[in-house]
């Protein structure tokens, strides 16, 4: 068994197989060896270790994708942006949620669920315009009146999609 | 704590994605205005303003801050989910949305560096009311050209990253001055582009954009040229301004007038890939790119008329260049493999040799069975005795497929392959589906092979419904096959629903052998399949039971049970005896990781 503890001091026991679905939980856990120390996770809050552990809990006993599998991998992967359905349930959480998760994966060196994470926000950028994309993350557009100008000329062919 | 509630709840109701402006404070309407700015950091404006927003953030005590949530994002993930935008248009529109993200998206040059594109025909023959035709080709037009245009924006954003081009275009008409502008942009760009395919509709269009190349591609290792309709003759492919080319493809590609020279010679290359129609075709093919350089040959050959077909001395030559290569994929057009067979060579044979004789099945077809059955012994003749092997019958979308013909799920071709994990020798078969699925002979010759080489097999993948058939032809020589003995591993695909209630499952289950070694059981929907994404296919609960107590009959170890998109049993029947769940815990004393493999039954 393992112990997390959460930048909002919650203390999660899970077994060892399911922590190290990260990366840098599993290093700490080889650097540190056999010992009943809590691992501080400072950048990751109690609501998304939760949703973190639900996935690693999940996925525990899957094969850890290779490092050096990458490149391989990358242009089958690049192509797509399938997400299993059990992913896909797991993933549907509001927007908050779903960049805490990725900064999460991203932090604990989760690669599938970071791929999850990724796939989620490419799918809902597909197919819209600028406008729709910033409506989506409520992004104001910073352009300068120049700035703007200039995009414009470099891009008449992109506004009628 | 009531007030910071009440504050987030504000905060959600003003920011939500669907009302972006509804300003209705002084206070929020900095915020509103001002976040995006934290968003897009890179170019920090006045301290006034910075100022201010870290008192924003301050007062909402990060509490409510979903929107702001994305703007912790690190630029390389950013780069990371825009990269799996496949679509050129969504990259650019990225580039559009603020400062911040276009400084990202343009200092990531791999971002514009891989080009895919596919523009369809809209104009078919079916459409026979001219305006409509008139309008669909205004539409192709539009397309190509914006295409183009955004594809030069790209590039010009490539910097020095290797550019991947991958260009089909099926249009029947296609502007001159258009080619003319893919031409300039290939030069333009040409020191570092490292992968270019190109499928356009004939050589008329095909030859307009390679004499237009001017410019050496020095990094270019893969470059592929196909055509719809026609030859391509190679003496028209500028090869001296690709120095370094590791891969060709030519579809099809004629060499017969090319001559290699010392100033043009295609050393370099060690994959060739290459549709030929007649023996002299071949011929060329295989002495402009000489083994052993060459070390991949994937060659589709289709013989139409008897003066195309080799003789004994063809024939021989053929043989001796194929024993020379690493790996040989040889895909033929019915009738044309009988003729061509003795090809391949039984001794000292490539490591890796794939059969592809799956192609569609259509009325000039004289004798399929037998070529399919003839490819099995061929493919197959040399597996080591008593040894272990891996066995998969799987359906799969082979590289020379008609690519006109979408293969239908549970009709695609069956891809058999022998695979012997110690000495490393692969073995594989491309099969039409109707042969193995509707004729009794392939399975039989497949299983005679198995047996007479006394074959262990150690891990089996079979599609269910093939499952009965093949274990018969492995039972047939004895009741207690020693090859079936060793099988540790299960994987049966499953491409439909199953139903116990119809006759034909019965009949398939009952040559289900008992697995003594079996340990680990897996029932998956295929990769591609699109019923993956609702939930997959179900068995009756029946039937899921049956076959595994015949194949692993209790209380014998199993130790894995997985079901990937498969479910069994109905809703609303929560207390299914016959249910995984059941199944594994109760008879197999297993542990249930998850349930959500199963959701039916809860």
């Amino acid at each position: 068994m393992v112990n997390l503890v959460t930048s909002d001091n919650e203390t999660f026991t899970v077994d060892k197989d399911v922590a190290e679905r990260s990366v840098l939980i599993k290093n700490m856990l080889e650097d540190v060896g056999e010992s009943d120390q809590p691992i501080p996770l400072p950048n990751v809050s109690s609501p998304v270790l939760k949703k973190v552990l639900e996935y690693c809990e999940h996925h525990r006993g899957e094969p850890l994708p290779a490092a050096d599998a990458d490149s391989n991998q990358d242009e089958t992967r690049k192509r797509s942006t399938d997400i299993s359905e059990w992913d896909q349930k797991f993933i549907t959480v509001d927007q908050e949620m779903l960049f805490e998760i990725i900064l999460a994966a991203n932090y604990l060196d989760i690669k599938p669920l970071l791929d999850v994470g990724c796939k989620t926000v490419a799918n809902m950028i597909k197919g819209k315009t600028p406008e729709e994309i910033r409506k989506l993350f409520n992004i104001v557009n910073d352009f300068t009146p120049e700035e703007e100008a200039q995009i414009k000329k470099e891009n008449e062919w992109a506004e009628d999609r | 704590m009531p007030s910071r509630k009440n504050n987030k709840s504000q905060w959600s109701s003003i920011l939500t994605p669907e009302s972006p402006q509804p300003l209705f404070s002084v206070g929020l309407y900095m915020t509103a205005v001002l976040y995006p700015r934290s968003a897009c950091v890179s170019f920090p404006r006045s301290p006034t303003m910075c100022s201010k927003r870290v008192k924003i953030d301050d007062d909402n005590d990060g509490s409510g801050s979903g929107h702001l949530c994305h703007a912790k994002l690190p630029p390389e993930t950013w780069s990371e989910i825009w990269s799996l935008l496949a679509s050129l248009e969504d990259r650019i529109a990225i580039s559009l949305v603020c400062s911040h993200w276009r400084a990202i998206a343009l200092a990531d040059h791999q971002l514009w560096a891989h080009l895919s594109v596919h523009l369809e025909r809209l104009s078919t023959y079916d459409i026979n009311d001219e305006d409509e035709r008139e309008r669909l080709l205004i539409e192709e037009k539009t397309a190509a050209a914006r295409w183009l245009r955004n594809a030069e924006l790209a590039l010009d954003r490539t910097c020095t990253a290797l550019i991947t081009l991958d260009i089909r275009i099926d249009h029947h008409e296609v502007a001159a001055e258009w080619l003319a502008q893919l031409c300039a942009l290939l030069n333009l760009h040409a020191s570092h582009i490292a992968r270019l395919w190109l499928h356009l509709v004939n050589p008329v269009f095909m030859n307009a954009v390679i004499s237009g190349l001017e410019s050496s591609m020095p990094l270019l290792r893969v470059l592929g040229l196909a055509l719809s309709y026609r030859i391509l003759e190679a003496v028209d492919v500028p090869f001296a301004l690709f120095p370094n080319l590791k891969e060709f493809a030519g579809r099809p590609c004629s060499f017969l007038d090319f001559k290699a020279s010392e100033s043009l010679s295609l050393e370099t290359v060690s994959t060739v890939r290459g549709d030929v129609e007649t023996c002299a075709d071949l011929t060329a093919l295989l002495r402009t790119f000489p083994v052993p350089n060459c070390k991949y040959l994937d060659l589709r050959i289709s013989y139409a008329y008897k003066w195309e077909e080799p003789d004994e001395e063809d024939t021989d030559y053929y043989r001796s260049c194929f024993k020379g290569v690493d790996r040989l994929d040889l895909t033929w057009g019915w009738n044309s493999y009988a003729k061509t067979r003795t090809a391949i060579p039984t001794t000292r044979r490539p490591p890796f040799i794939f059969i592809g004789l799956h192609e569609r099945l259509d009325s000039n077809a004289s004798q399929p069975e037998e070529e399919v059955c003839m490819g099995i012994e061929d493919a197959f003749c040399d597996l080591k005795p008593h040894s272990s092997i891996a066995l998969r019958l799987e359906p799969c979308d082979p590289a020379w497929g008609n690519t006109s013909m979408r293969w239908q799920r549970d009709r695609k071709p069956i891809c058999v392959t022998v695979h012997n994990p110690e000495s490393l020798q692969t073995r594989q078969v491309a099969i039409h589906y109707l042969m193995l699925y509707q004729r009794p002979g392939p399975m039989k010759v497949l299983g005679a092979r198995l047996s007479e080489s006394r074959s262990l097999i150690t891990s089996l993948t079979v599609p269910w419904d093939l499952m009965g058939m093949l274990m018969r032809q492995l039972l047939l020589p004895s009741k207690d096959s020693d090859g079936l003995r060793t099988i540790t591993q299960l994987t049966l695909i499953v491409t439909r629903t199953l139903d116990s209630r119809e006759e034909e499952e019965t009949e398939n289950l009952e040559y289900w052998p008992a697995l003594p070694a079996l340990r680990h059981v897996t029932l998956k929907t295929p990769y591609s399949d699109p019923s993956r994404l609702g939930g997959g296919y179900k068995l009756t609960p029946t039937l899921f039971r049956s076959a595994v107590e015949r194949l692993i009959p209790p209380p014998a170890k199993l130790e894995t049970l997985s079901l990937h998109h498969v479910g069994t049993g109905y809703r609303h029947h929560s207390l299914n005896r016959n249910s995984v769940r059941d199944l594994a815990t109760r008879v197999y004393g297993l542990h249930i990781y998850h349930d959500a493999a199963e959701p039916s039954t809860e």
